[in-house]
Protein backbone atom coordinates (compact mmCIF):
# COMPACT_ATOMS: atom_id res chain seq x y z
CA UNK A 1 0.00 0.00 0.00
CA UNK A 2 1.34 3.45 -0.91
CA UNK A 3 2.21 5.81 1.90
CA UNK A 4 -0.11 8.77 2.45
CA UNK A 5 1.98 11.96 2.13
CA UNK A 6 1.62 14.61 4.80
CA UNK A 7 0.96 18.33 4.11
CA UNK A 8 4.62 19.30 4.51
CA UNK A 9 7.55 19.91 2.18
CA UNK A 10 9.48 16.81 1.09
CA UNK A 11 13.18 17.14 0.39
CA UNK A 12 16.25 15.00 -0.33
CA UNK A 13 15.99 13.46 3.16
CA UNK A 14 12.77 11.69 2.12
CA UNK A 15 12.56 7.97 2.82
CA UNK A 16 12.29 5.38 0.01
CA UNK A 17 8.60 4.97 0.91
CA UNK A 18 8.00 8.71 0.61
CA UNK A 19 9.79 8.79 -2.75
CA UNK A 20 7.64 5.89 -3.92
CA UNK A 21 4.54 7.79 -2.77
CA UNK A 22 5.70 10.80 -4.81
CA UNK A 23 6.25 8.62 -7.89
CA UNK A 24 2.81 7.04 -7.40
CA UNK A 25 1.26 10.48 -7.91
CA UNK A 26 2.27 10.32 -11.58
CA UNK A 27 0.09 8.18 -13.85
CA UNK A 28 -0.26 7.62 -17.56
CA UNK A 29 -3.92 8.47 -18.25
CA UNK A 30 -3.97 7.97 -22.01
CA UNK A 31 -1.33 7.25 -24.60
CA UNK A 32 0.23 10.70 -24.39
CA UNK A 33 -1.52 12.26 -21.37
CA UNK A 34 0.16 12.13 -17.98
CA UNK A 35 -1.65 12.95 -14.76
CA UNK A 36 0.25 14.54 -11.90
CA UNK A 37 -1.58 14.77 -8.59
CA UNK A 38 0.52 17.47 -7.02
CA UNK A 39 1.54 17.13 -3.38
CA UNK A 40 0.02 19.45 -0.77
CA UNK A 41 3.31 21.36 -0.42
CA UNK A 42 5.31 21.20 -3.63
CA UNK A 43 9.11 21.50 -3.60
CA UNK A 44 11.89 21.35 -6.18
CA UNK A 45 12.70 17.91 -4.83
CA UNK A 46 9.17 16.52 -5.10
CA UNK A 47 8.88 17.94 -8.61
CA UNK A 48 12.22 16.36 -9.55
CA UNK A 49 11.06 12.91 -8.38
CA UNK A 50 7.80 13.26 -10.29
CA UNK A 51 9.59 14.60 -13.39
CA UNK A 52 11.82 11.50 -13.43
CA UNK A 53 8.71 9.34 -13.20
CA UNK A 54 7.14 11.23 -16.12
CA UNK A 55 10.27 10.53 -18.17
CA UNK A 56 10.14 6.85 -17.22
CA UNK A 57 6.44 6.46 -18.05
CA UNK A 58 6.64 8.33 -21.35
CA UNK A 59 9.98 7.03 -22.62
CA UNK A 60 9.86 6.71 -26.39
CA UNK A 61 6.89 9.03 -26.85
CA UNK A 62 7.69 11.99 -29.11
CA UNK A 63 5.31 14.40 -27.34
CA UNK A 64 3.38 14.44 -24.11
CA UNK A 65 0.52 16.38 -22.53
CA UNK A 66 0.20 16.87 -18.80
CA UNK A 67 -2.79 17.27 -16.54
CA UNK A 68 -1.73 18.74 -13.21
CA UNK A 69 -4.21 18.25 -10.41
CA UNK A 70 -3.51 20.86 -7.74
CA UNK A 71 -6.92 20.67 -6.08
CA UNK A 72 -5.40 19.45 -2.80
CA UNK A 73 -2.24 21.55 -3.06
CA UNK A 74 -1.36 24.72 -1.21
CA UNK A 75 -0.77 27.77 -3.43
CA UNK A 76 2.72 27.27 -4.89
CA UNK A 77 5.43 29.58 -3.55
CA UNK A 78 7.79 31.51 -5.82
CA UNK A 79 10.52 28.87 -5.72
CA UNK A 80 8.09 26.11 -6.69
CA UNK A 81 6.59 28.22 -9.46
CA UNK A 82 10.10 28.75 -10.83
CA UNK A 83 10.80 25.00 -10.62
CA UNK A 84 7.57 24.25 -12.50
CA UNK A 85 8.57 26.67 -15.22
CA UNK A 86 12.04 25.10 -15.42
CA UNK A 87 10.43 21.71 -15.90
CA UNK A 88 8.56 23.06 -18.90
CA UNK A 89 11.81 24.41 -20.30
CA UNK A 90 13.69 21.15 -19.71
CA UNK A 91 11.04 18.86 -21.22
CA UNK A 92 10.91 19.71 -24.93
CA UNK A 93 8.34 16.96 -25.61
CA UNK A 94 5.77 18.74 -23.46
CA UNK A 95 3.16 20.06 -25.88
CA UNK A 96 0.49 21.39 -23.56
CA UNK A 97 -0.45 21.53 -19.88
CA UNK A 98 -3.86 21.72 -18.23
CA UNK A 99 -4.10 22.62 -14.57
CA UNK A 100 -7.08 21.41 -12.61
CA UNK A 101 -7.65 23.78 -9.71
CA UNK A 102 -10.69 22.45 -7.87
CA UNK A 103 -12.82 24.79 -5.82
CA UNK A 104 -10.31 27.37 -4.51
CA UNK A 105 -10.84 30.75 -6.16
CA UNK A 106 -7.59 32.00 -4.64
CA UNK A 107 -5.64 29.10 -6.14
CA UNK A 108 -7.34 29.81 -9.46
CA UNK A 109 -6.37 33.48 -9.28
CA UNK A 110 -2.74 32.72 -8.38
CA UNK A 111 -2.49 30.07 -11.10
CA UNK A 112 -3.97 32.42 -13.67
CA UNK A 113 -1.46 35.10 -12.68
CA UNK A 114 1.48 32.68 -12.89
CA UNK A 115 0.25 31.34 -16.23
CA UNK A 116 -0.13 34.87 -17.56
CA UNK A 117 3.59 35.32 -16.87
CA UNK A 118 4.60 31.92 -18.28
CA UNK A 119 2.18 31.89 -21.21
CA UNK A 120 4.71 33.59 -23.42
CA UNK A 121 6.86 30.47 -23.11
CA UNK A 122 4.39 27.61 -22.67
CA UNK A 123 0.97 26.45 -23.73
CA UNK A 124 -1.15 25.97 -20.64
CA UNK A 125 -4.49 26.81 -19.07
CA UNK A 126 -6.25 26.49 -15.72
CA UNK A 127 -9.64 24.83 -15.13
CA UNK A 128 -12.07 24.52 -12.26
CA UNK A 129 -13.43 21.31 -13.73
CA UNK A 130 -11.25 18.20 -14.18
CA UNK A 131 -13.17 16.82 -17.18
CA UNK A 132 -12.97 20.17 -18.90
CA UNK A 133 -9.18 20.16 -18.34
CA UNK A 134 -8.97 16.70 -19.84
CA UNK A 135 -11.02 17.71 -22.87
CA UNK A 136 -8.70 20.67 -23.39
CA UNK A 137 -5.75 18.29 -23.55
CA UNK A 138 -7.51 15.81 -25.82
CA UNK A 139 -8.33 18.51 -28.34
CA UNK A 140 -4.96 20.21 -28.21
CA UNK A 141 -2.79 19.49 -31.25
CA UNK B 1 -22.02 41.89 -3.07
CA UNK B 2 -19.58 42.92 -5.80
CA UNK B 3 -17.06 45.57 -4.85
CA UNK B 4 -17.23 48.71 -6.95
CA UNK B 5 -14.53 49.32 -9.55
CA UNK B 6 -13.43 52.45 -7.69
CA UNK B 7 -13.08 50.52 -4.45
CA UNK B 8 -11.08 47.74 -6.16
CA UNK B 9 -8.74 50.36 -7.66
CA UNK B 10 -8.35 52.05 -4.26
CA UNK B 11 -7.55 48.73 -2.51
CA UNK B 12 -5.17 47.65 -5.30
CA UNK B 13 -3.35 51.00 -5.23
CA UNK B 14 -2.89 50.78 -1.46
CA UNK B 15 -1.34 47.33 -1.80
CA UNK B 16 0.84 48.43 -4.73
CA UNK B 17 2.24 51.20 -2.54
CA UNK B 18 3.00 48.60 0.14
CA UNK B 19 4.65 46.26 -2.37
CA UNK B 20 6.75 49.12 -3.73
CA UNK B 21 7.99 49.63 -0.17
CA UNK B 22 8.86 45.91 0.12
CA UNK B 23 5.95 44.67 2.22
CA UNK B 24 2.58 43.08 1.60
CA UNK B 25 -0.29 42.70 4.04
CA UNK B 26 -2.42 40.46 1.81
CA UNK B 27 -3.11 37.08 3.44
CA UNK B 28 -4.26 34.11 1.37
CA UNK B 29 -6.54 32.88 4.16
CA UNK B 30 -8.34 36.24 4.16
CA UNK B 31 -8.75 36.16 0.38
CA UNK B 32 -10.72 32.90 0.66
CA UNK B 33 -13.33 34.75 2.70
CA UNK B 34 -13.94 37.51 0.13
CA UNK B 35 -17.02 37.46 -2.07
CA UNK B 36 -15.97 39.41 -5.14
CA UNK B 37 -14.05 37.21 -7.62
CA UNK B 38 -12.53 40.28 -9.31
CA UNK B 39 -11.15 41.53 -6.01
CA UNK B 40 -9.82 38.04 -5.20
CA UNK B 41 -8.12 37.89 -8.60
CA UNK B 42 -6.51 41.32 -8.22
CA UNK B 43 -5.32 40.68 -4.67
CA UNK B 44 -4.08 37.17 -5.40
CA UNK B 45 -2.13 38.59 -8.34
CA UNK B 46 -0.59 41.29 -6.14
CA UNK B 47 0.25 38.70 -3.48
CA UNK B 48 1.98 36.53 -6.10
CA UNK B 49 3.82 39.53 -7.53
CA UNK B 50 5.16 40.43 -4.08
CA UNK B 51 6.10 36.80 -3.41
CA UNK B 52 8.04 36.71 -6.69
CA UNK B 53 9.80 40.02 -5.99
CA UNK B 54 10.85 38.88 -2.50
CA UNK B 55 12.07 35.54 -3.87
CA UNK B 56 14.09 37.21 -6.63
CA UNK B 57 15.60 39.70 -4.18
CA UNK B 58 16.67 36.87 -1.84
CA UNK B 59 18.06 34.89 -4.75
CA UNK B 60 20.02 37.94 -5.90
CA UNK B 61 21.34 38.50 -2.37
CA UNK B 62 22.47 34.87 -2.18
CA UNK B 63 24.15 35.14 -5.58
CA UNK B 64 25.90 38.35 -4.53
CA UNK B 65 27.07 36.73 -1.30
CA UNK B 66 28.41 33.73 -3.24
CA UNK B 67 30.13 36.11 -5.65
CA UNK B 68 31.73 38.00 -2.75
CA UNK B 69 32.93 34.70 -1.27
CA UNK B 70 34.32 33.59 -4.64
CA UNK B 71 36.17 36.88 -5.04
CA UNK B 72 37.61 36.56 -1.52
CA UNK B 73 38.72 32.99 -2.26
CA UNK B 74 40.32 34.14 -5.53
CA UNK B 75 42.09 36.96 -3.68
CA UNK B 76 43.45 34.48 -1.15
CA UNK B 77 44.58 32.12 -3.92
CA UNK B 78 46.24 35.03 -5.75
CA UNK B 79 48.07 36.09 -2.57
CA UNK B 80 49.23 32.49 -2.01
CA UNK B 81 50.34 32.28 -5.63
CA UNK B 82 52.20 35.57 -5.38
CA UNK B 83 53.92 34.39 -2.25
CA UNK B 84 54.89 31.14 -3.99
CA UNK B 85 56.15 32.99 -7.07
CA UNK B 86 58.13 35.31 -4.82
CA UNK B 87 59.69 32.34 -3.04
CA UNK B 88 60.53 30.63 -6.31
CA UNK B 89 61.83 33.80 -7.95
CA UNK B 90 64.51 34.34 -5.33
CA UNK B 91 66.01 30.91 -4.68
CA UNK B 92 69.51 30.59 -3.22
CA UNK B 93 71.08 27.14 -3.62
CA UNK B 94 74.09 26.24 -1.47
CA UNK B 95 76.05 24.02 -3.89
CA UNK B 96 79.10 23.65 -1.68
CA UNK B 97 80.10 24.75 1.76
CA UNK B 98 81.39 28.13 0.58
CA UNK B 99 79.63 28.38 -2.77
CA UNK B 100 76.11 29.67 -3.39
CA UNK B 101 74.25 29.46 -6.67
CA UNK B 102 71.54 31.97 -7.58
CA UNK B 103 69.47 30.95 -10.61
CA UNK B 104 68.04 34.00 -12.39
CA UNK B 105 64.87 33.40 -14.42
CA UNK B 106 62.80 35.98 -16.28
CA UNK B 107 62.60 39.72 -15.72
CA UNK B 108 63.26 41.57 -12.48
CA UNK B 109 60.74 43.79 -10.81
CA UNK B 110 61.92 46.20 -8.12
CA UNK B 111 60.38 43.95 -5.49
CA UNK B 112 61.96 40.79 -6.84
CA UNK B 113 65.37 42.48 -7.11
CA UNK B 114 65.10 43.71 -3.53
CA UNK B 115 64.13 40.25 -2.30
CA UNK B 116 66.92 38.52 -4.22
CA UNK B 117 69.52 41.00 -2.97
CA UNK B 118 68.31 40.66 0.61
CA UNK B 119 68.30 36.86 0.55
CA UNK B 120 71.62 36.52 -1.27
CA UNK B 121 73.45 38.84 1.09
CA UNK B 122 71.91 37.14 4.12
CA UNK B 123 72.98 33.73 2.77
CA UNK B 124 76.53 34.95 2.02
CA UNK B 125 76.88 36.21 5.60
CA UNK B 126 75.22 33.23 7.22
CA UNK B 127 77.15 30.57 5.27
CA UNK B 128 80.42 32.53 5.07
CA UNK B 129 80.27 32.00 1.31
CA UNK B 130 83.29 32.99 -0.76
CA UNK B 131 81.71 32.50 -4.17
CA UNK B 132 78.29 33.43 -5.56
CA UNK B 133 77.44 31.92 -8.93
CA UNK B 134 74.70 33.80 -10.81
CA UNK B 135 73.18 31.35 -13.28
CA UNK B 136 71.73 33.32 -16.24
CA UNK B 137 70.67 30.23 -18.22
CA UNK B 138 67.03 31.19 -17.80
CA UNK B 139 67.48 34.77 -19.04
CA UNK B 140 67.02 35.17 -22.80
CA UNK B 141 67.33 38.97 -22.81
CA UNK B 142 67.99 41.64 -20.25
CA UNK B 143 66.64 45.17 -19.94
CA UNK B 144 68.58 48.04 -18.42
CA UNK B 145 66.86 47.77 -15.06
CA UNK B 146 67.61 44.06 -14.72
CA UNK B 147 71.21 44.65 -15.71
CA UNK B 148 71.48 47.34 -13.06
CA UNK B 149 70.01 45.01 -10.43
CA UNK B 150 72.54 42.31 -11.26
CA UNK B 151 75.43 44.75 -11.14
CA UNK B 152 74.24 46.01 -7.80
CA UNK B 153 73.95 42.46 -6.46
CA UNK B 154 77.49 41.67 -7.60
CA UNK B 155 78.82 44.88 -6.01
CA UNK B 156 77.21 44.03 -2.69
CA UNK B 157 78.51 40.44 -2.84
CA UNK B 158 82.00 41.84 -3.40
CA UNK B 159 81.65 44.21 -0.45
CA UNK B 160 80.91 41.19 1.74
CA UNK B 161 84.20 39.65 0.62
CA UNK B 162 82.78 37.09 -1.79
CA UNK B 163 83.30 36.76 -5.52
CA UNK B 164 80.55 36.89 -8.14
CA UNK B 165 80.65 34.48 -11.08
CA UNK B 166 78.29 34.62 -14.07
CA UNK B 167 77.40 31.42 -15.91
CA UNK B 168 74.98 30.34 -18.60
CA UNK B 169 74.99 33.69 -20.42
CA UNK B 170 72.84 33.60 -23.57
CA UNK B 171 74.13 35.31 -26.77
CA UNK B 172 71.64 38.19 -26.60
CA UNK B 173 72.44 38.79 -22.96
CA UNK B 174 76.17 38.67 -23.73
CA UNK B 175 75.70 41.51 -26.24
CA UNK B 176 73.80 43.57 -23.68
CA UNK B 177 76.42 42.89 -21.02
CA UNK B 178 79.20 43.90 -23.43
CA UNK B 179 77.73 47.40 -23.62
CA UNK B 180 78.49 47.69 -19.91
CA UNK B 181 81.97 46.18 -20.17
CA UNK B 182 83.42 49.01 -18.14
CA UNK B 183 81.14 48.29 -15.22
CA UNK B 184 81.94 44.61 -15.33
CA UNK B 185 85.63 45.26 -15.57
CA UNK B 186 85.54 47.52 -12.55
CA UNK B 187 83.73 44.83 -10.56
CA UNK B 188 86.20 42.22 -11.77
CA UNK B 189 83.37 39.90 -12.60
CA UNK B 190 84.22 36.46 -13.92
CA UNK B 191 82.02 34.97 -16.63
CA UNK B 192 82.19 31.24 -17.33
CA UNK B 193 80.40 28.87 -19.66
CA UNK B 194 78.77 26.45 -17.26
CA UNK B 195 78.13 25.62 -13.66
CA UNK B 196 80.76 22.89 -13.82
CA UNK B 197 83.34 25.45 -15.01
CA UNK B 198 82.26 27.83 -12.27
CA UNK B 199 82.57 25.17 -9.57
CA UNK B 200 86.01 24.24 -10.87
CA UNK B 201 86.99 27.93 -10.72
CA UNK B 202 85.79 28.16 -7.15
CA UNK B 203 88.25 25.52 -5.93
Amino acid sequence: MTLQLEPRPYGPDSTPEEREALRARVQLLRDDIVLIRDVPVGTKFSLGVMADEIKRLTAGRPRIKILVDIADAHPPDAEYREALFSFHELEPRLAVTAIYIGHSRVLLAITKFALAIFRRHMRADAFLDRDEALRYLEHAD
Amino acid sequence: MPTSAEEIVRIAMAHLVEIAAGTCSIELETLETLDDPNLIEILAGLYTLHDDLVYRARKRERAEQELRESIAALERARADMESLVQDLSAVIVPVREDVLMVPIVGRFSQERARLLLERTLAAVTERQARHVILDLTGVSSMDAATLEHILRLLRCVKLLGARGVLVGTQPAVARQLAEHAQDFASERIVALRSLQDALAACD
